[in-house]
């Protein structure tokens, strides 16, 4: 009773070739082992990059140690969630860092003035705000997300710092503290937060529509628009998300020092970007997965963990860090084949 | 029919052509709701479209009847693919009605279109390469209203594929950027078909497919017909229209310019109706005054291939003569002209400038071996728009003649620009304005001229006319001529047979990628020429 359909493994196999031409010599570039490599390759690296520390360093192979890792990489994972998303969608976003050191002072602030449940809310409102401006900005005004981002970016620093005086606001963060430095077992309760926002990252992202209209949106956003896809709407939700997930690093942040600091955060942005083009999301858009976000995000830990433990300046540490970016991005493109340009 | 329509003179071709329009429509058989019996799918009336102070369609109308294959004809930048965006809701500032079915359709987006029925087979295929075939076919009408399941949407997409059965054995899994230009166009039209369309229109459906394939569509296309869609066939192709349509319209400048039974229609007088520009008294004045004669070779080609679009093409041009090369979009001139000046890879042949051979390595290399081409495309291929006009006329003579120690001259490069404003007579007389802001017409001056600022021994020059005033158009063609007196060798691509007929004292002409015949000045008149383009009674080579 059921209809055989033709699949990829045995294209040929199709009942009822009216067009005459074999399937086989109409594909064009068989892209199996590479997208095998894509998937594991970044696992492979950070396994293998594990590895060697544990034999360089005793101290990298301490359960403590491990745990360190999985939590101080949390937050910035969380945010690079909110990243990938950004990014498939076609665009980025500049003014994560600027949301999350907002969101952790105002969070602060109501601390104090209103209990923690507020201080929440609050932040996670920032966070909407200011994704659902960006998001409008880029999608319905057609504004490039560099310069929208880059702007947002200093306008809510720079509102933050009159605000404040640039001066630190001190908190009473009590469970965010749990959330951020508590533990469950071994596992570190931040590193949980992050799975659990990164599994719903993958639910959203291939289990909704929405988020299949993100990838579609940002591989062709004419023909997806052509097709009837709410391009407009779908594009600032993916801002939205962006900044939720900014603003829930805050928290994190917040947790962490129990002290909403105005400079804080600075390098959020690039450092997200950097994870997600390490685990091939493709800076145009429509191309990208939570799972090698993840790692990429364990890879770039592991790199500076490692770094430290050997003694390694902290000042080289940018600079390997960038190595592993060319590195990744020389990979990418090397196995997708060049392009007349 | 024909000899009444190309013969006489006085008259302006437009109003012949619409006078033969109404004659072969038929007596009164067009009613306001059937179009020869057959119910009316799509009435669009007097639709107007304009882009800032362009209007690009201007009060046109187009009636398909269910179960009718309607040709849509013109050339590039005639209105056809204005008119199928409108229809497909992606303009939606348009005046003028549609109806489908008889009943007036708003069309304000996309979504609408699809809820109309109106589905677009685009020849920029609009698939997102990243998403596979299945996700395609079902992009934007996914099931459900939060969840997106991958396997229901692909068992979705292999039940629709297979209701329709037309186009099977689609591999529902790959990605469509990896699937071939044939195959995407396969998924292009599984995905418009399955959304019940009521209007189905191809752009171009045939552009990227080779000879079998073809003959496949139009089998397809004539059982979709069949079935009671009203199908719009866009092609630049005329013997394929003339052999797939039952009706057609033709677009010129945005205009209606004939419409009516494709049997009211043959090569001849199609193609007329697609590329007849009258400006005979300008052009009779021109054809009195032939070149001083034939020069040196300048340039050979010797059996030139790039692929498909261009095969074993030989010529060559001499100094002091204007070589007409003509033939449809797509017959693989522009590719010719690209390779000349190594913008396009040659797959074999060779070419040999001044006497000897040489492998050019890219555009900038053949300025320098004295070859300059102005391309077809003003907007996407030839000024940078946001630089201002002196900016852009020097764009090649700099590649052609470094400047000093590698530092450029200010005051030496705006003295050249503004001659070279002058001597155009480029309005307004500005060196300081963005190319992108003047007229089409002086923004084509502005383009030969930084051509010829490069001081080319050969010039190729596509298109120089295209959506240009019969001012200017003479103005160019003066300036061609004007080159070919100083001894230089020029290539002219054209669309419009009359102004390649009166330019050219030699023809080349071209179809499907070969080069079927050359003529001298004199050697062929318009209707062998249309025919020759067109469907080729003239032999094969």
């Amino acid at each position: 009773m059921s209809y055989v359909v033709p699949s990829a493994e045995a294209p040929e196999a199709a009942p009822l070739d009216v067009t005459g031409a074999s399937e086989a010599a109409l594909l064009e570039r068989d892209g199996g082992s590479w997208n095998w490599l894509r998937r594991y390759g970044i696992w492979m690296a950070l396994a293998v990059l594990v590895l060697l520390l544990s034999v360089a360093s005793p101290s990298f192979r301490t359960v403590s140690n491990l745990t360190n890792v999985l939590e101080q990489n949390a937050m910035l994972g969380i945010v690079a969630c909110g990243m990938l998303v950004m990014m498939v969608s076609g665009g980025f976003d500049l003014s994560v860092g600027a949301v999350g050191a907002t969101g952790s002072v105002v969070a602060a602030y109501f601390t104090d003035h209103g209990g923690l449940a507020l201080a929440i809310v609050a932040c996670l409102v920032i966070g909407i705000v200011v994704g659902l401006l960006n998001g409008l900005l880029i999608a319905k005004g057609g504004i490039n997300a560099f310069m929208t981002t880059f702007a947002m970016a200093s306008i809510v620093t720079g509102i933050l710092f009159v605000v404040t005086s640039a001066a630190p606001v001190n908190a009473n963060a009590g469970w965010l503290t749990t959330l951020a430095l508590g533990e469950v077992g071994r596992v570190p309760d931040a590193f949980i937060a992050y799975v659990v926002i990164a599994t719903l990252t993958w639910v959203l992202m291939t289990r909704t529509k929405w988020g299949h209209y993100v990838y579609s949106i940002g591989g062709n956003r004419e023909a997806s628009y052509l097709s009837g896809v709410p391009v407009v709407a779908s594009q600032v939700a993916a801002f939205v998300f962006g900044g939720l997930c900014a603003a829930m690093g805050g928290l994190i942040l917040l947790g962490q020092s129990n002290i909403g600091q105005p400079s804080s955060a600075t390098d959020w942005p690039l450092t997200a970007i950097a994870i997600c083009v390490i685990a091939g999301v493709s800076l145009s858009g429509g191309e990208g997965r939570v799972q090698e976000t993840v790692a990429a995000t364990l890879l770039l830990g592991v790199v500076a963990d490692g770094l430290n433990l050997l003694n390694v300046s902290a000042y080289v540490q940018p600079a390997v860090t960038g190595g592993v970016i060319l590195i990744a991005v020389a990979f990418d493109k090397m196995n997708r084949g060049r392009r007349l340009t | 029919m024909q000899a009444a329509l190309l013969g006489g003179s006085g008259l302006h071709s437009d109003e012949k052509v619409g006078a033969m329009a109404t004659e072969s429509s038929g007596a009164g058989v067009d009613g306001p709701s059937t179009v020869q019996g057959a119910p009316l799918r799509l009435a669009m009336r007097g639709i107007t479209k304009s882009f800032g102070d362009v209007t690009v369609l201007r009060n046109a109308d187009l009636e398909v009847a269910a179960g009718e294959i309607h040709g849509l004809v013109g050339q590039n930048g005639a209105g056809k693919s204005t008119l199928t965006r409108i229809l497909a809701g992606g303009y939606p500032d348009y005046h003028g009605t549609v109806s489908i079915d008889g009943e007036a359709a708003q069309l304000k987006s996309p979504h609408d279109a699809l809820q109309h029925g109106v589905a677009v087979i685009y020849q920029e295929f609009s698939l997102v390469p990243q998403l596979t075939v299945a996700e395609n076919i079902v992009l934007g009408v996914e099931p459900g209203s939060v969840s997106y399941r991958p396997g229901v949407v692909r068992e979705i997409a292999a039940r629709l594929v297979r209701e329709v059965g037309i186009v099977q054995g689609l591999p529902l899994d790959y990605p469509v950027g990896r699937l071939s230009a044939a195959m995407q166009q396969r998924v292009e039209i599984a995905k418009a078909l399955t959304r019940n369309a009521k209007v189905l229109v191809l752009d171009e459906p045939t552009s990227r497919l080779a000879g079998p394939d073809r003959e496949r569509l139009f089998g397809l296309m004539r059982r979709i017909a069949a079935e009671g869609t009203a199908l719009i066939f866009i092609s630049h192709f005329l013997d394929e229209v003339l052999a797939v349509t039952s009706r057609l319209t033709v677009l010129r400048d945005g205009v209606v310019v004939a419409s009516g039974r494709t049997s009211g229609f043959d090569a001849v007088s199609l193609g007329s109706a697609v590329m007849g520009r009258v400006l005979e008294r300008q052009e009779a004045k021109e054809e009195q005054a032939p070149s001083l004669g034939r020069g040196e070779v300048a340039l050979v080609a010797e059996n030139v291939s790039c692929g498909r679009q261009t095969r074993n093409v030989s010529f060559s041009l001499n100094r002091g003569e204007v070589v007409g090369l003509a033939g449809l979009v797509g017959s693989g001139r522009s590719t010719l002209a690209k390779a000349l000046v190594g913008a396009v890879p040659l797959v074999g042949g060779r070419i040999a400038i001044g006497g000897g051979y040489v492998k050019l390595r890219g555009p900038r290399h053949a300025l320098r071996a004295g070859v300059a081409l102005v391309p077809e495309d003003r907007r996407a291929q030839g000024l940078v728009r946001v630089r201002p006009a002196r900016e852009n006329l020097m764009l090649m003579s700099l590649a052609r003649s470094p400047s000093r120690f590698g530092l450029l001259n200010p005051k030496g490069l705006r003295r050249s620009a503004r001659k070279a404003i002058v001597d155009f007579s480029v309005r307004p007389a500005s060196d300081e304005r963005r190319a992108g802001t003047f007229s089409g017409g002086n923004q084509q001056k502005l383009l030969l001229a930084r051509a010829i600022l490069a001081e080319p021994d050969v010039l190729l020059v596509d298109q120089p006319t295209a959506g240009v005033d019969v001012g200017t158009k003479a103005q160019i063609h003066r300036i061609l001529r004007g080159l070919a007196d100083q001894k230089k060798a020029v290539l002219v691509i054209s669309d419009d047979i009359e102004e390649i007929l009166a330019l050219s004292d030699r023809l080349l002409i071209m179809r499907n990628g070969v080069l079927v015949g050359e003529r001298r000045r004199g050697g062929v008149d318009k209707d062998e020429l249309v025919s020759l383009i067109s469907v080729g009674t003239g032999q094969q080579t």
